[in-house]
């Protein structure tokens, strides 16, 4: 509607609505988002590696359907060599290998994600405090991090382990809880920068408490280094699995692919393809972990010309 | 250079502090009552208990329990290891040796052998076998030390039969002086090369980035413009700036290959820590346990602290922060 009081010189505006208002907000972020993807699709390893866990996800997902042989099915054919019937061998027991592996893959992943979750959790936590607090709060939790990044974790979780029972749900929460300090490092580098910033001073002056502002603007926008620091730490988490494992101390009774190995140690010579073959598929697991990590990290380097690796 | 080697010892102490706290702590926070627990079995005889309340004064508030248990720490009794039946620390002592042998000479070739790696594929490499090589190189680095070790192992010495499968020495020979030496190497080189394999590709990986990073400097354009041969101005300014992050990275790593050592220890029976954790965990020897894990966060610590202060030599900046 053409307004009669309005100045004929300056442009014809229309009227916005508060729809269009919220899509021109929400814009950005998505072109934003769209821009990050097709760096990261560009990066050739990261590609690999998205691609890679994709299908690792679907294959846990759809293990029971995927599977040739049941999960714990004991067939006639004990150590049986690869062949048409069992297409990677079967165990002292004869459980089929190719059949455990895909079963083992939601055990690796479960352990993955978990694990690397709380520790993220708890690094980001830690870390952002001490960053963002700084001070003696700084100081305090600095020291602690940086000890208990020194400190050799392995035979401390073979301690608690040994001394409260080995479930999955011990191990999962056992390597989370002493993998955190890489998180917590990145976390406060993230933190120190960002409350220079001038938005995070303006919260501050605008009288928003010190927790909120670290939950809604330092956490999330620091969050970048650790997405990609947790994808090793799923790596980790699963390698550490797998050793739990070997010595004895997974899970008794779920056959992850670390516990396939080490049931499949005693015959070694009998029947290779019961330790290849977990060992095979904790490998790929692994290294797509690694490319996925890569890509993010690729993300997020400024200069992107050197020192890359793809 | 005094004060910050202080410094850096004051830290190892509080490290070791605060892992006897844990073992403590974990002592009595563990199911099962801590008399169980250091005896190892589930209904230890009287006179066993009586001992055990004696020595660590169980039936004390936990405070005077704290500062016993230290005190008998300090007095190099680590108790008793219920399998062996022998004295923790005596245990260690012979088992210690043969770790650090396998775990010294791994990570120190994997760190000399990864820099030499990364230098020469930073600086002669095209990107096609650059390509090739990182993704072998990380491969290896993606394997569990133990399943490489067994294939090793499969290949080495069940298949071809050119290495020993186990053990420091052979057991139906028992030499003495150069040909002792070279039996064990000769059973060294399986569980050795094993530990090499996964910790070069961590080495060669930051020294070849550190390495093109600082190529790309531009403190180093403007020595190549000045005219300073290129020889020179790699050797010596180059290379001691991209050495810096390998040389943090080897700090940071020494927890792991200990681990990693333990574990492949275990798959080549070497006579380290390595079995020592095993059985300890199979049969449940909690002292056994906690003097094994004292004793690494000790040498850890104590490897770091030397690691620390090559660093510092190297780089001047660092002593004075």
């Amino acid at each position: 509607m053409h307004d009669t009081m309005s100045n004929s010189r300056l442009p014809r505006r229309e009227s916005v609505s508060t729809q269009e208002v919220r899509q021109s907000l929400m814009r950005p972020l998505n072109e934003r988002f769209i821009k990050t993807w097709r760096i990261f699709w560009g990066h050739r390893l990261g590609r690999v590696g998205f691609v890679g866990l994709c299908i690792l996800v679907l294959i846990a997902v759809f293990a029971s359907w995927l599977a040739p042989y049941g999960q714990s099915e004991l067939t006639a054919d004990a150590l049986a060599a690869p062949g048409a019937q069992h297409l990677l061998g079967t165990d002292h027991l004869g459980r089929d290998i190719l059949s455990q592996l895909l079963y083992g893959s939601r055990i690796s992943l479960m352990v993955g994600f978990t694990s690397a979750f709380i520790s993220a959790f708890i690094g980001v936590i830690i870390g952002a405090t001490a960053g963002y607090y700084g001070g003696w709060a700084d100081e305090l939790l600095s020291k602690v991090t940086d000890v208990a990044l020194m400190m050799p974790v392995f035979f401390l979780i073979l301690l608690v382990l040994t001394l409260f029972g080995s479930s999955l749900l011990y191990v999962m929460i056992i390597i989370g809880f002493t993998i955190w300090p890489s998180n917590a490092r990145l976390m406060r580098a993230q933190a120190l920068t960002l409350r220079e910033r001038t938005f995070v001073k303006a919260s501050r002056l605008l009288g928003e408490s010190n927790l909120n502002i670290l939950w809604r603007h330092i956490i999330p926008n620091g969050l970048q280094p650790v997405i990609a620091n947790t994808t090793l730490q799923m790596a980790g988490a699963i390698l550490t699995e797998a050793s739990l494992s070997f010595i004895g101390l997974g899970d008794p009774n779920l056959s992850s692919w670390g516990r396939m190995i080490f049931e499949g140690r005693g015959y070694l010579t009998m029947g290779w393809w019961a330790t290849l073959f977990p060992g095979f598929a904790i490998v790929i697991t692994v290294l797509i972990l690694y490319f996925v990590g890569d890509g993010l990290n690729y993300i997020m380097q400024p200069d992107r010309r050197s020192g890359g690796l793809s | 250079m005094l004060q910050f080697i202080i410094r850096r010892l004051i830290g190892l102490v509080v490290i070791v502090f605060i892992v006897v706290v844990l073992n403590f702590m974990l002592m009595h926070l563990a199911p099962g009552d801590p008399i169980s627990i250091l005896a190892g079995v589930d209904h230890p005889s009287q006179t066993m208990v009586n001992q055990l309340r004696a020595k660590y004064g169980l039936d004390q508030p936990l405070s005077v329990q704290f500062k016993r248990y230290v005190g008998n720490l300090l007095h190099g009794d680590l108790g008793r290891s219920i399998i062996y039946d022998q004295p923790v620390s005596k245990l260690i002592g012979q088992r210690l040796p043969p770790t650090l042998l396998l775990t010294l000479t791994a990570a120190v070739v994997s760190l000399v052998l990864g820099i030499l790696l990364g230098t020469w594929s930073a600086t002669e490499l095209g990107s096609r076998f650059e390509g090739v090589i990182s993704t072998v190189s990380y491969t290896f680095y993606a394997m569990p030390a133990f399943w490489l070790g067994l294939m090793l192992m499969l290949v080495f010495s069940s298949i071809l039969d050119i290495l020993p499968t186990s053990g420091m020495t052979s057991s139906r020979h028992s030499y003495v002086g150069l040909m002792h030496w070279l039996d064990v190497a000769k059973h060294l080189v399986l569980p050795v090369t094993t530990l090499i394999l996964i910790e070069t590709p961590v080495y060669y990986r930051i020294t070849r980035t550190s390495i093109l990073q600082s190529i790309n400097s531009n403190f180093v354009t403007m020595l190549t413009a000045s005219g300073m041969k290129e020889s020179t101005i790699f050797n010596k300014y180059v290379l001691k700036n991209a050495i810096l992050p390998t040389v943090t990275m080897f700090g940071l790593r020494l927890g792991y290959v200990i681990t990693g050592a333990a574990l492949v220890e275990i798959v080549f029976a070497w006579p380290g820590m390595g079995r020592l954790t095993l059985d300890a965990v199979f049969r449940r020897d909690y002292t056994l346990l906690m003097g094994v894990y004292l004793a690494v966060s000790i040498s850890v610590g104590l490897m770091i602290l030397i690691t620390d202060v090559v660093y510092a030599y190297i780089d001047p900046r660092i002593r004075y922060e």
